[in-house]
C-alpha cells in the first residue's frame, strides 16, 4: 500500500468524507462555489443519522428559553430550506396535551405563553400561530386522546424526507462538478512528512476496488462516526470524540393521528407520536452507544418504552399495527456528566492543524434542520484556506426538483399513472419527476407499480439507478421507500433485484441476493415489534420464500 | 364397528391423515376452517425446503399412492426442474401438474408469455433464467414472445387464480392453445405464469392442441397451486366418503373414556375414539404466538402466560426451540430479537421450532406420557419447516396409527410407550 499519494493520481480540491446531511450539504456548498469536490460514502447516502431521524425541519424550540437565538437561526433556516426545496417539505401540526397531574390550569398557561414567543419566530418559517384548546376541542380533533387533560396548545413544524434530502445535496454536487462514491470507505487519509494532509485510500466495498485521491482538504464529516474517521489520519481519536446517542423510531401502518403528539415518557422524556408520508412514526429514545455503527437496530425494549409513553395519552396505539423499526446514532457534542437528552444539539468544526494534521476538518454534532447553517460556516472556513472568495448560495439556489412545482393530475395522465403514484412521484422528485415521467413512457412495462405500498414504479427504479447513485436493492428503498411500507418488501423487492440486475447488467442471481438481504434486514427491524398476528403473517412470508428460493443462506445457487 | 377418527385441518397433512385412516375402514370426519399454509403453495412438492432434501430419499409407495389420488401431483422418477417467477430454477421432487418440467428432455428454447399483468415482467424473467447456471450448462434460452393471453383490462388486474379458472371453460382453452401455436413456432416449450386451469388440467390439453410442452411457472404467494389443491381436496374427501365440517375446534377432551372435539362456533360436540391434529403450525394458525404483550402500556400485564398456545385447548404439550414451551421469566413474553429469519447463520426461524411433542405421532402431555388417542400430524408435529411432501408422509403416518391404534387393545401402546 503506497503511503503518500502520488502525482499521477487524480487530485480534487477537497475529499468530503460521510454522505449524510452535513457531508452532502458540504459537497454541495464547495461545488457551487466551483470547488473540486469528491465525496466517499462508506454505505449509502443517508445510511446514518440522516436517514434515521424523525424527518423534520424543526425550528429549534427546544432552545427558546435557553438561546432564543439559536431558535432563530433555526427558524430562518428552516425558511430557507423551504425555498430551495419546497416539494419535500409537509406540514406536521403539533399538539401537546397537558397532563391534569402536571398541575392546575397554571402548568397550561404557561406552555400557553411559551408557544406564544415561538409564535415571533413562526413567520420566518411561514408556520402558523399556536392555539390553545379546551379537553373538548382536543377530543373532537383528535379523538384517540382519552387521557386526563386540562387542554393542549397546538404548534406548527415541517416534517421532510431525510433520505430525500441528502440526495437532492449530491445529486446538486455531483451536477456541478463532484464526484459522489459510495459503498467505498476511506482506508486511510494521508498525510505528508510535515502532517499536512494530501489524499485518501478509498476502497470500493462492493468490488474491492481501490485507490488514491490527491487533496488539499478532508473534511470528515462523518457523524458518530468521526473518531474513527480521525484516527485514519493517525490523530488520537479523541480529539474527534462525540457523545454517541442511539435514537429509536417504531413504525406503524398508515396516518394514526390527526396531529403530531407530543407527550412524555416514564422516565420524563419527551416522546412524540408524528403522521409522517403514508406512515405513522413514533420516536424517540436517547441512550449512550457504543455498538456497531455498522449495524445498529433497535431492540424489544425501546419499542416497549416508546409504545408505553404514548399510549398513557393515546391507549388505542396499543392494538395499532407495528410495521417496523428504526435505529441511527446521533453524533452529539461530547460532555460528561449531563444525561443524553439534555446535551448539545449544537455543531463545532475541529480544525486538526492544532493536532499536527493541517487541511483536516471535522464536523462534530449538527442537527437536520441545521445542516445548511453547519455546511456554509464548514464550507467558508474551506473556500478561505483554498483561496475561493465566492460567497455561500446554498440558501437561494433551488435543490434538484425544487425549481416549480409540478401539476400531479397533468403528470399522471401525461404518463398513464394513477394520481397517487403521481402525487408520491412528485413529493420525491419535484420537478425532475417530468423526466421520470419521460421514462416510464418510454420503457416497456414502466408504469407497472412494483411496490404497492409507496407506488414505486419501474420506471422510477430506473431512474434513481441511472441518476442517483444507486448500487443495491437497499439504496433505491432509502431513495423511493420501496419495500418500507406494511408489507415489507414481500412483493416488491425481488422484483426490484431484477430491475437493478438489469440496469447494472449484473447476475440476475446478484439482484436477487441483494433483495433478499434487504428483505432479512427488514425482517429483523420489524422482530422487535411483533404483535400475535404480524408473528403469524411473518410465518406465512418465510414459508412463500422457502417454497421459491429454499432456505439457509438464501443466497440461490 | 369401524373406528371413528376426527381429522383437525383441512390442509395437505390434514387430508393425507383422513385419506389414510379412511383407507383403514375408519369412520373419519374432518373438521377445517381454511387452508392455512397449504393455500400458499407454490406448485413445486419437496419433503423439506428443497435444500435441505435428500434428493436420493425414496417417495413412499403410500405418498405416491396419495399424490395419484388427488390427481393434480405428479412425481415422477427423478426429480423435476421448475422455474420461479422470482427469476431462478431449482429442483423439485415433484410438482403440480400445470408446473413446467425444465429437465423433460428436449427443452432448449422456451418462450415466456408476455402478459400484461402487474407481477409478470416476460422479459425480465427471460432474462435472469437464462443466466441461471443450471440453464446456462444446458444451453437453455428463454425469450418473452407477446401473445395475448389477457384480455381487456379487468382481466389484467384480475388475482392469478382467477385468470386461471377462466380456462377452465373449454372454449377459451383451446382458444389460449391457438395463439400460443401460432406464437410460438420454433420453441420446444412455453413458460406461463399461474393461469392454465384450476379444476380442469388446462396444460395437458394446451400441451396436445399447442403440439409442444406448455406449463407454468411456480404461484406466488397464494395463488393457483393453492387454490388447485383445495378444490382437489374437496373431491377427494368427497369420493371416499369422509366427512367435512367447517368450523373451529375449541377444545379438545380426552378425560373421558372416548375422546370429545368440541367446536367453537355451535357448542356442537363430536364423540370419536382417535384425533388428529393436523392444524398447521405458527403460519397455518394451529398453533398461536400469545405474548401478553398487548398489555403493554399497562405498567404491569394481566398474568404471565405461555407465550404460546394452540389453536384448539388440548391436554397434548407444545415444544419451542427443543423444550416444552413454559411460562418464561417475562411478564412481556419472550426476547422477541431473537426471531430472526433464516439466515447463514439460523436455518430456521426459532418460531419454525413451535409444535406439538410427539412420539412417533403420538402425542404427549406435559407430564411425558402418551395421550391416548391424540396425535399430530403436519408443520403442529415438525421441529422444522417442511414441504408439501413432508406434510403427505407425516399425515398418511399419523392417520394410518390412529384408525390403527383404535382397533388394537390399549395394554399394547402402553407397552410400546415406555
Amino acid at each position: 500500500m503506497p503511503i503518500t499519494a502520488v502525482a499521477s493520481d487524480p487530485e480534487v480540491d477537497v475529499v468530503v468524507i460521510g454522505g449524510g446531511v452535513n457531508g452532502t450539504g458540504v459537497a454541495r456548498d464547495l461545488a457551487l462555489r466551483s470547488l473540486r469536490v469528491t465525496l466517499i460514502e462508506r454505505h449509502d447516502l443517508a445510511f446514518g443519522a440522516s436517514g434515521n431521524s424523525s424527518g423534520m425541519i424543526h425550528g429549534g424550540v427546544r432552545y427558546l428559553t435557553s438561546n432564543p437565538k439559536v431558535t432563530r437561526l433555526s427558524c430562518l433556516d428552516s425558511g430557507y430550506i423551504q425555498r430551495i426545496a419546497p416539494h419535500l417539505l409537509f406540514r406536521i401540526p403539533f399538539l401537546v396535551p397537558v397532563d391534569r397531574a402536571l398541575g392546575s390550569s397554571i402548568f397550561l398557561d404557561l406552555v400557553d405563553a411559551f408557544f406564544g414567543a415561538y409564535d415571533r419566530f413562526q413567520p420566518l418559517k411561514r408556520g402558523k400561530p399556536h392555539t390553545r384548546l379546551t379537553p373538548a376541542q382536543v377530543r373532537t380533533i383528535e379523538p384517540g386522546i382519552t387521557g386526563d387533560i386540562s387542554g393542549a396548545v397546538t404548534f406548527d413544524e415541517w416534517g421532510i424526507d431525510g433520505a430525500r434530502l441528502c440526495l437532492a445535496n449530491a445529486l446538486d454536487a455531483h451536477e456541478h462538478g463532484a464526484s459522489i462514491l459510495v459503498h467505498t470507505t476511506v482506508e486511510r487519509i494521508l498525510r505528508r512528512d510535515d502532517g499536512a494532509v494530501q489524499g485518501v485510500i478509498w476502497r470500493d466495498r462492493l468490488t474491492g476496488a481501490s485507490g488514491t485521491i490527491r487533496c488539499r482538504v478532508v473534511v470528515s464529516a462523518s457523524g458518530a462516526w468521526a473518531p474513527i474517521t480521525a484516527s485514519l489520519a493517525s490523530i488520537d481519536p479523541i480529539h474527534a470524540r462525540v457523545r454517541p446517542g442511539k435514537g429509536v423510531h417504531v413504525v406503524f401502518d398508515r396516518r394514526l393521528s390527526n396531529y403530531a403528539i407530543a407527550t412524555y415518557a416514564i422516565d420524563g422524556r419527551q416522546v412524540f407520536l408524528e403522521p409522517w408520508e403514508n406512515v405513522t412514526v413514533l420516536g424517540t429514545t436517547d441512550t449512550d452507544f457504543y455498538g456497531d455503527l455498522d449495524d445498529v437496530s433497535a431492540t424489544s425494549d425501546e419499542v416497549r418504552y416508546l409504545v408505553q409513553g404514548l399510549a398513557k395519552m393515546m391507549p388505542s396505539l396499543r392494538q395499532a399495527r407495528m410495521i417496523g423499526t428504526y435505529a441511527g446514532v446521533r453524533p452529539t457534542l461530547y460532555a460528561y456528566g449531563p444525561i443524553t437528552n439534555k446535551l448539545s444539539r449544537e455543531h463545532q468544526i475541529i480544525d486538526h492543524a492544532q493536532h499536527g494534521a493541517d487541511g483536516l476538518y471535522s464536523m462534530i454534532g449538527g442537527k437536520l434542520a441545521s445542516y445548511r447553517i453547519f455546511a456554509e460556516e464548514m464550507s467558508d472556513v474551506v473556500a478561505r484556506r483554498l483561496g475561493c472568495d465566492r460567497p455561500c448560495t446554498t440558501h437561494v439556489v433551488p435543490l434538484p426538483g425544487g425549481d416549480r412545482a409540478v401539476d400531479v393530475s397533468d403528470l399522471a395522465t401525461a404518463c398513464g399513472i394513477d394520481l397517487v403514484s403521481a402525487r408520491r412521484l412528485a413529493y420525491r422528485h419535484g420537478s425532475r419527476s417530468i423526466e421520470v415521467g419521460e421514462l416510464i413512457r418510454g420503457t416497456r412495462r414502466g408504469a407497472d407499480v412494483v411496490c404497492t405500498c409507496e407506488a414505486v414504479t419501474d420506471a422510477e427504479i430506473r431512474h434513481v439507478v441511472r441518476k442517483e447513485f444507486v448500487r443495491t436493492v437497499d439504496d433505491v428503498a432509502r431513495r423511493t421507500r420501496l419495500g418500507l411500507g406494511p408489507c415489507g418488501g414481500m412483493r416488491c423487492a425481488v422484483r426490484c433485484g431484477m430491475v437493478l440486475a438489469d440496469e447494472l447488467r449484473m447476475d440476475p442471481r446478484e439482484g436477487l441476493a441483494m433483495a433478499m438481504r434487504f428483505t432479512h434486514r427488514q425482517a429483523r427491524a420489524r422482530a422487535v415489534c411483533l404483535g400475535p398476528t404480524q408473528a403469524r403473517q411473518e410465518a406465512l412470508a418465510i414459508a412463500a420464500f422457502r417454497a421459491h428460493l429454499g432456505l439457509g443462506s438464501w443466497e440461490p445457487w | 364397528m369401524a373406528p371413528r377418527i376426527v381429522v383437525v385441518g383441512c390442509g395437505v397433512a390434514g387430508t393425507a391423515a383422513a385419506w389414510s385412516a379412511a383407507r383403514t375402514g375408519a369412520s373419519v370426519t374432518v373438521v377445517g376452517d381454511f387452508d392455512g399454509a397449504s393455500r400458499f403453495m407454490s406448485g413445486a412438492l419437496d419433503f423439506r425446503t428443497w435444500e435441505a432434501d435428500d434428493p436420493q430419499r425414496e417417495v413412499a409407495e403410500d405418498v405416491r399412492a396419495f399424490c395419484d389420488a388427488i390427481g393434480m401431483w405428479r412425481i415422477g422418477d427423478r426429480s423435476a426442474c421448475v422455474a420461479t417467477p422470482w427469476g431462478i430454477v431449482r429442483p423439485a421432487r415433484g410438482r403440480d401438474r400445470a408446473i413446467l418440467d425444465l429437465a423433460a428432455s428436449a427443452v432448449r428454447r422456451i418462450a415466456v408469455v408476455r402478459a400484461d399483468r402487474p407481477d409478470w415482467n416476460a422479459d425480465l424473467l427471460a432474462a435472469a433464467w437464462s443466466e441461471d447456471p443450471w440453464c446456462r450448462n444446458r444451453s437453455m434460452r428463454f425469450e418473452a414472445v407477446s401473445v395475448d393471453l389477457v384480455d381487456g383490462d379487468h382481466e389484467r388486474w384480475m388475482p392469478d387464480a382467477e385468470l386461471a379458472a377462466l380456462l377452465d371453460d373449454d372454449g377459451r382453452c383451446r382458444e389460449v392453445a391457438r395463439r400460443l401455436r401460432d406464437r410460438t413456432g420454433g420453441f420446444d416449450a412455453v413458460l406461463t405464469g399461474p393461469w392454465l386451469g384450476i379444476d380442469t388440467d388446462a396444460s395437458t390439453v394446451i400441451s396436445r392442441e399447442a403440439s409442444r410442452a406448455v406449463g407454468e411457472a411456480l404461484s406466488l404467494l397464494a395463488s393457483s397451486a393453492g387454490l388447485r389443491f383445495a378444490r382437489a381436496r374437496d373431491r377427494l374427501l368427497s369420493a371416499i366418503g369422509v366427512t367435512v365440517l367447517r368450523g373451529t375446534v375449541a377444545e379438545v377432551i380426552t378425560s373421558g373414556r372416548g375422546i370429545i372435539v368440541r367446536l367453537q362456533a355451535e357448542r356442537d360436540t363430536i364423540e370419536c375414539d382417535a384425533v388428529v391434529l393436523a392444524t398447521g403450525g405458527l403460519a397455518g394458525g394451529g398453533i398461536v404466538y400469545d405474548p401478553s404483550e398487548m398489555d403493554v402500556a399497562r405498567e404491569v400485564p394481566g398474568a404471565p402466560r405461555d407465550p404460546f398456545a394452540s389453536s384448539a385447548r388440548t391436554e397434548a404439550a407444545l415444544a419451542f426451540e427443543g423444550h416444552p414451551v413454559s411460562i418464561v421469566g417475562s411478564m412481556f413474553g419472550l426476547d422477541l430479537a431473537r426471531l430472526t429469519w433464516p439466515n447463514g447463520a439460523h436455518e430456521s426461524w426459532a418460531l419454525d421450532t413451535l409444535c406439538y411433542i410427539t412420539r412417533d405421532h403420538a402425542c404427549v402431555d406435559r407430564g411425558g406420557r402418551v395421550l391416548h388417542g391424540v396425535w399430530a400430524a403436519g408443520q403442529a408435529a415438525s421441529p422444522c419447516a417442511m414441504g408439501v411432501l413432508g406434510a403427505v408422509e407425516s399425515g398418511v403416518l399419523a392417520g394410518r396409527s390412529a384408525a390403527k391404534s383404535c382397533s388394537d387393545p390399549v395394554r399394547d401402546r402402553c407397552a410400546w410407550t415406555s
